[in-house]
C-alpha cells in the first residue's frame, strides 16, 4: 500500500513540472503588458521600463522561469506585481472560501446524487425511477450561470430563504454551494443508479432479501459496499471538476476564493498571482487523483498498478 | 448497425427523446433563419424590451430586436461550434490515443504526461486564456473548445486500443506481418468506434455549454452575434424587470444540451450498456 | 424539493464548519457599501481607481477636499496663500490632528508624503499629477504648522489637485514601517475610519476612529465595503437588505425598486464622458469632415433612451457640464444624410470599414453594437472587438509608432474636477499616448499655443476665456464623438443620509449618518 502511495506520488512530479512550464508559458503568451498596467496609465515609456526591470520582466524567459521555478522548490511563489504582497498570503487568504465551498459542494452532489441514485435503482421502472432519472440529465444540462440565476431569485430574492451570497452568515454558503454541486450531485446518482441496479440482481442480494431481512438494510449493508468503487471514482473526478467549476460559481455568487483571486489577476496581468493560484489548482487536482486511485485500491486490494 | 438503431429508438425511450430534441435543433440550425418573423440584428427602438405578444412571441431585447428570431439563429452558431469545437479535438485525441494505446513505452509515457498536465490545468482556465491569447471570435472559441477536449478523447482512445490490441484478431494480423498502420485502420479503429461516436455526443453537449459560458464571461461570439450564451448574458441585467428576455435562449440552451447528452446515452446503452465513457 | 432537503442539511454541517472562527457580534451602527471592483491598492498617491481612492476617504484626510458637488474645500488646511508670480503656494495646516498611529500630523508630514510621491525613483503613479501637471518643484517646512509648495511653472489646478483623493496624507511613520509597497494594504492616516482588514476580492472593513479631529464625527462605527461584481446580485443585497448603499445601479433595475420601502434611488451628474475616439492615423479619420460625418450619424438621444433608460445628458461640449471652466460651445445633431454627404466629398462615397475596440462588459458590448447599427446608415462598417481588460488597457495606451487602433470606446472623468485636465490630458500633444490619454493623436497648433497661455495665468477667468477657445477649436476640428455625460445611479438604504457618489464617480461616505 505504501509503495503504492509514492509510487503515485513520485509519477505525479513530472506532471508538476509539466503544470508550471505550461502555466509559466501561457501567463507570458497573454497579451497585456503588467509593467504597463502596474506602472499606471499615463506613465512614461521610461517609467514603465523601469517597473519592467524590477518586476524582472526584461531578463531572457528562461531566466525567469528558472528563478521561478528555483523560488517555488523553496516554497517562495513569488511576489504579487499588484500590491508587492506575496502570493502565498493571497493563497492562504483565498484558499479557505473556496475550500469551503468544494467541501459543502461535494456533500451537496453526495448526499443528493446517492440517495437520489439508490431510490431510483430501488424504484426501477416506476415514476419515481423516471422523475429522478429525468432530474439527473436535467441537472447535467443546466449552465451554473443560469442555475445560480434561478437559485438566487427564488430562494434569496423571492423567499429571502438565504442570503444572496458573499459570506454574511454561515447561510450564505447555501446556493453557492447547491449551484456547484448539482451537475456532480447528477452525474453521481446515474452512475449509483445503475451499478445498484447491477448490483440489486445478483444471487447474494436475492439471497439476504429471501431471509427476509429490513430492505434498506440490505440496501446500505449489502448492496452500497458493493458498487463503492466505481462511484468513488465518479465522485473523486467530479471532486475536481468542481475545482475549477468554482471559478464560475464564485464570480456571480461574489465568492472571495481563488477562481475570483484568479479572475482578479488575469485583469491585472499579475503573473505570479496567476502561476500561483493555477499551480494550487492543479495540485489538489492532482491530490485529489491521487487520493482516489488509494482508496481504490484500499477498497479493491486486487488493485495495484493501473498504468 | 442496424441493430443499434433499432435498440436506440425502440427500446430507450430517454434516447429515443434525444435522438428527437437534436434532430429538431438540427431542423431549426438549418432552416430557423426561414421560420424567424424578424431579422437577428434588426433594431427596431420604438419595440424596445416589449413582452411577449403575438407579434413577438419571444419579447424583444433592449433594441427592440425579436428575442425568438434571435433565438432562432442562434442554434446554427451553437451547433456549428459544438460540431466543430468537438472535431477540432476529436482528431488529435485520436491519434494520439491510437499511437499512446498502440505502441506504448515511452511514447505513451509522454502523451500521458501531457495529458496529465492538461487535465489538471483548469479546463474553464485553459479557455479563458486562449480567448485571451487569440481576441474573442467565434473560431477562437472553437480552438479552446478543441483543446480542451483534446486530453479528454486521448484518454479514452488510448484505454479502449489498449484493450483491443489485446484482442487475438490484432495478434493474429501481426503475426501475419501486417503493417502498423493497417492493423490501427482495419482492425483497432472500428473496434474503438463505439466510446469515440459516445464520448464526441456527450462532448457536444459539454462544447456547448463552455460556448455559452464563454459568451456569457464576454469572451464569445463578439456582439451583435446572436449566440444564446452573448443573448443570455446580455439579458442578465434585466432578469429583475424583463426575465422573459432569458427564457428563450436559455430554453433552447439547456434543451440542446440535455438532447446531446440523451442522446450519448442512449448511444451508449445500444452500444454497449457495460461502456465507461 | 430535494433542494429544500439537501439545504437544510448542508446547512447544518456547514455552520459547524463555520462557526470557529467567525463570531457574529453585530456593530451597533454598520454600513455596508457595494462597489462593483475591488481596490487596486489603499496607498492614495499610488492609485488610479476610482473605487480604491473613494474608499480611501475613510482613512485619510487630504490638504484638500471635495464637498458633495466638488466643490474644493480646505481640510487639512486652515489658510493659504499664493505668491504674485503663482510659483510659491504657503499653507497653514490645521493643528492638533493626529495619525492614526498617534504620530503628530505637521509639515513635516506633509513634506514627507509629497518627497516621496516627487521622487521618480519610487515610481509613484501619481508622480505625473504633482511633478508634471501640477508643477511641484520642492516643499519646505517653515514651522510646525507652515508648509510651502514651490513650484516649478503656474499652475491652473494645484488646489484642485490637492483635493483629488490621491492626496490622503499618509503616516510618515507607517510609511517608515511598512514601506513604499507595503503602505498598498496598511494604510494609516488622519481620516475617521482606522484599517481594520482587506480580504481580496470581497470586503475592506473600516471601524471608527475614536480620535478623530472633528466633533461629532464618525458618525457609524465600522463601514464595510463590498466587492460585488454582479450587477444583479448587488441589487438583490440592497433589496434584501444586506446592503445600505449600493454603487453604481444598473438603469434597468432602477424600476425594480420603485415602490421598494426603505431604500431610495440617487441619481446625480457626474463628470464622467462616454466618447468614441478616431485615430486620425487612421487614413478615413485623417479628414475632418469624415469626422464630422461619425459625428453626425450618432443619434445620441436615441443612445440615451435606448440604452441608458435616460439617466444620461447629451454634451454640449468636449468636456463634462460640471466642470467649472465648461462653456457649452455646441452639438452636432443626428442627420445621416449630411453625414453621407460629407463622407462623399472625402472620397468615400460607399463609406469603409472600422474596427471598435471596446471592453468586453455587458453594457460596453451593447453601446458597440448601437454605434455599429448608427455608422450602418452611412455605410461605415464597424467591426466591434470586445477585449478582456487586461488588454484593452494595454492597447489603449500604446503609443503612436505601435497603436493600429481606428475607433475607441472611451470614457474618462478628470478626477481633480478640472477643466484644465479634461482638455489636457485629452487634447493637448504633448499627451499623445502612452504620456497621457490622447489616444485619437489629436494635435492643434492652436490648441497647444493656448494652453501654454493658460498656464501663464493665474486668473480664473482669464484662464476660462482661453478654456473656453480651446473647446471651440477641439469642437470644430471633432476628433471625438461625445456620446454622452452618464448621470451616477446609487441605490441607498432612506436609513443613510451623507452618503454620496461624486461627480468624478467616487464614492464619499466617510461622514455617512445611520438613523
Amino acid at each position: 500500500m505504501r509503495g503504492y502511495l509514492a509510487y503515485r506520488v513520485m509519477s505525479a512530479i513530472p506532471t508538476v513540472l509539466g503544470v508550471t512550464i505550461f502555466v509559466f508559458m501561457f501567463v507570458h503568451l497573454l497579451p497585456g503588458d503588467p509593467a504597463r498596467l502596474m506602472a499606471g496609465l499615463g506613465a512614461t515609456d521610461d517609467s514603465v521600463q523601469l517597473v519592467r526591470h524590477s518586476l524582472g520582466l526584461d531578463k531572457p524567459l528562461w531566466t525567469q522561469y528558472s528563478i521561478y521555478i528555483r523560488g517555488v522548490l523553496q516554497g517562495d511563489l513569488g511576489i504579487s506585481n499588484r500590491d508587492a504582497t506575496a502570493v502565498s498570503v493571497h493563497l492562504a487568504q483565498a484558499f479557505i472560501p473556496t475550500a469551503e465551498l468544494t467541501v459543502a459542494g461535494i456533500a451537496v452532489a453526495m448526499l443528493v446524487g446517492l440517495t437520489a441514485g439508490i431510490v431510483a435503482a430501488n424504484a426501477h421502472n416506476t415514476p419515481w425511477d423516471v422523475a429522478l432519472t429525468s432530474g439527473a440529465m436535467l441537472g447535467i444540462s443546466l449552465p451554473s450561470f443560469v442555475l445560480a440565476f434561478i437559485l438566487i431569485w427564488v430562494f434569496a430574492v423571492t423567499l429571502r430563504m438565504f442570503p444572496t451570497g458573499g459570506d454574511e452568515g454561515a447561510f450564505a454558503i447555501v446556493l453557492p454551494a447547491v449551484t456547484l454541486g448539482v451537475g456532480a450531485a447528477a452525474t453521481i446518482a446515474r452512475i449509483t443508479r445503475s451499478e445498484m441496479l447491477g448490483v440489486t440482481s445478483q444471487d447474494y442480494i436475492r439471497a439476504a432479501h429471501a431471509k427476509g431481512h429490513a430492505p434498506l438494510a440490505v440496501i446500505l449493508r449489502h448492496a452500497l459496499p458493493n458498487t463503492l468503487i466505481p462511484v468513488l471514482t465518479v465522485i473523486g473526478l467530479q471532486f475536481g471538476f468542481l475545482i475549477s467549476g468554482a471559478i464560475i460559481v464564485e464570480t456571480v455568487f461574489s465568492w472571495h476564493g481563488l477562481g475570483r483571486l484568479l479572475v482578479d489577476a488575469i485583469g491585472f496581468r499579475d503573473y505570479p498571482v496567476i502561476q500561483g493560484v493555477v499551480l494550487l489548482f492543479a495540485l489538489e487536482f492532482i491530490a485529489v487523483n491521487i487520493l482516489t486511485d488509494v482508496l481504490y485500491a484500499w477498497v479493491d486490494p486486487r488493485i495495484r498498478y493501473q498504468g | 448497425m442496424n441493430t443499434v438503431v433499432t435498440r436506440l429508438l425502440r427500446r430507450n425511450r430517454a434516447g429515443r427523446l434525444g435522438v428527437l430534441i437534436v434532430a429538431a435543433i438540427m431542423l431549426i440550425a438549418e432552416f430557423g433563419p426561414l421560420l424567424a418573423p424578424y431579422g437577428p440584428l434588426s433594431p427596431d427602438y420604438p419595440a424596445a424590451r416589449q413582452a411577449p405578444t403575438l407579434g413577438h412571441l419571444g419579447g424583444t431585447d433592449d433594441f427592440g430586436r425579436d428575442i425568438l428570431s434571435r433565438t432562432l439563429y442562434g442554434a446554427r452558431i451553437s451547433l456549428g461550434v459544438g460540431f466543430a469545437g468537438v472535431l477540432l479535438g476529436l482528431i488529435p485525441g485520436v491519434a494520439a490515443g491510437l499511437t499512446a494505446g498502440y505502441y506504448s513505452g515511452g511514447i505513451d509515457a509522454f502523451v500521458m504526461r501531457v495529458v496529465d498536465v492538461m487535465l489538471a490545468f483548469p479546463g474553464i482556465l485553459l479557455a479563458i486564456a486562449m480567448v485571451a491569447i487569440l481576441g474573442a471570435g467565434i473560431q477562437n472559441v472553437v480552438i479552446a473548445i478543441g483543446i480542451f477536449g483534446f486530453p479528454v478523447y486521448t484518454r479514452i482512445v488510448r484505454g479502449s486500443t489498449l484493450q483491443a490490441t489485446g484482442q487475438t484478431y490484432v495478434e493474429a494480423a501481426h503475426a501475419e506481418g501486417a503493417r502498423p498502420w493497417r492493423i490501427l485502420m482495419q482492425h483497432i479503429l472500428p473496434n474503438i468506434f463505439a466510446p469515440i461516436i459516445v464520448i464526441s455526443s456527450l462532448q457536444i453537449a459539454n462544447a456547448i455549454l463552455t460556448e455559452a459560458a464563454l459568451s456569457f464571461l464576454g469572451l464569445g461570439a463578439p456582439p451583435p452575434t446572436p449566440e444564446w450564451g452573448a443573448i443570455l448574458s446580455g439579458a442578465e441585467n434585466d432578469l429583475v424587470t424583463s426575465p422573459y428576455m432569458a427564457v428563450l435562449p436559455g430554453a433552447a440552451l439547456v434543451i440542446t444540451i440535455l438532447g446531446f447528452n440523451l442522446l450519448g446515452d442512449g448511444l451508449r446503452d445500444a452500444l454497449d450498456p457495460r461502456m465507461r465513457v | 424539493m430535494w433542494l429544500r432537503g439537501s439545504a437544510a442539511v448542508l446547512a447544518f454541517c456547514v455552520m459547524a464548519i463555520l462557526a470557529v472562527g467567525r463570531t457574529g457580534a453585530a456593530a451597533p451602527t454598520r454600513l455596508i457599501v457595494v462597489q462593483n471592483e475591488d481596490a487596486n491598492t489603499l496607498d492614495p498617491f499610488n492609485d488610479g481607481v476610482n473605487v480604491g481612492l473613494g474608499i480611501g476617504r475613510a482613512f485619510y484626510n487630504g490638504l484638500f477636499g471635495f464637498d458633495a458637488t466638488m466643490k474644493v474645500r480646505p481640510v487639512l488646511v486652515t489658510t493659504w496663500a499664493v505668491s504674485a508670480d503663482g510659483l510659491m503656494y504657503t499653507f497653514h495646516l490645521r493643528q492638533g490632528v493626529t495619525f492614526q498611529d498617534g504620530t503628530p500630523f505637521n509639515a513635516a508630514a506633509v513634506k514627507a508624503n509629497f518627497d516621496r510621491v516627487l521622487n521618480p525613483a519610487n515610481h509613484i503613479q501619481k508622480y505625473g499629477l504633482y511633478h508634471t501637471v501640477s508643477g511641484i518643484a520642492q516643499v519646505t517646512v517653515v514651522n510646525d504648522s507652515t508648509v510651502q509648495m514651490q513650484l516649478a511653472h503656474p499652475s491652473a489646478t494645484l488646489i484642485n489637485n490637492l483635493a483629488h483623493p490621491s492626496d490622503g496624507i499618509i503616516s510618515p511613520a507607517a510609511l517608515v514601517k511598512y514601506g513604499n509597497q507595503g503602505i498598498a494594504t496598511h494604510p494609516v492616516g488622519t481620516g475617521p475610519f482606522v484599517f481594520e482588514s482587506w480580504t481580496r476580492g470581497d470586503r475592506i472593513v473600516a471601524k471608527k476612529n475614536p480620535h478623530y479631529w472633528q466633533p461629532g464625527l464618525p458618525a457609524v462605527d465600522e463601514i464595510v465595503f463590498r466587492d460585488v461584481p454582479d450587477s444583479t446580485q448587488a441589487l438583490a443585497m440592497l433589496k434584501t437588505g444586506e446592503a445600505q448603499f449600493v454603487y453604481p445601479l444598473d438603469p434597468v433595475n432602477v424600476k425594480s425598486l420603485a415602490g421598494q420601502a426603505g431604500v431610495r434611488v440617487s441619481s446625480t451628474p457626474s463628470i464622467f464622458e462616454t466618447c468614441l475616439l478616431m485615430n486620425e492615423h487612421y487614413a478615413p479619420f485623417s479628414k475632418r469632415n469624415v469626422r464630422l460625418a461619425m459625428n453626425y450619424a450618432v443619434n445620441k438621444q436615441a443612445l440615451i433612451s435606448t440604452l441608458y433608460l435616460g439617466y444620461a445628458r447629451e454634451m454640449r461640449s468636449v468636456v463634462g457640464s460640471q466642470l467649472d471652466g465648461y462653456a457649452p460651445v455646441g452639438t452636432y445633431p443626428f442627420d445621416p444624410a449630411k453625414g453621407k454627404q460629407l463622407l462623399a466629398e472625402s472620397g468615400y462615397p460607399n463609406g469603409f470599414t472600422a474596427t471598435l475596440w471596446l471592453p468586453n462588459d455587458t453594457f460596453s458590448q451593447k453601446e458597440g453594437v448601437f454605434l455599429q447599427q448608427q455608422f450602418s446608415q452611412i455605410g461605415v462598417r464597424v467591426t466591434v472587438v470586445p477585449m478582456e481588460s487586461g488588454t484593452y488597457d494595454t492597447n489603449l495606451y500604446l503609443g503612436p509608432d505601435k497603436s493600429t487602433s481606428q475607433l475607441i470606446l472611451f470614457g474618462f472623468s478628470p478626477s481633480n474636477g478640472a477643466t484644465d485636465w479634461a482638455l489636457r490630458a485629452n487634447f493637448a500633444t504633448a499627451a499623445w499616448t502612452p504620456a497621457l490619454f490622447n489616444a485619437s493623436f489629436y494635435s492643434s497648433p492652436k490648441v497647444d499655443a493656448l494652453f501654454a497661455q493658460a498656464d501663464r495665468t493665474t486668473s480664473t477667468a482669464q484662464r476660462n476665456v482661453y478654456y473656453k477657445k480651446i473647446q471651440m477649436i477641439i469642437f470644430s476640428d471633432a476628433p471625438w464623438v461625445w456620446l454622452g455625460e452618464p448621470l451616477d445611479i446609487a441605490g441607498i438604504s432612506t436609513r443613510v443620509s451623507n452618503a454620496d457618489v461624486l461627480p468624478d464617480q467616487t464614492v464619499q461616505v466617510q461622514d455617512a449618518r445611520m438613523h
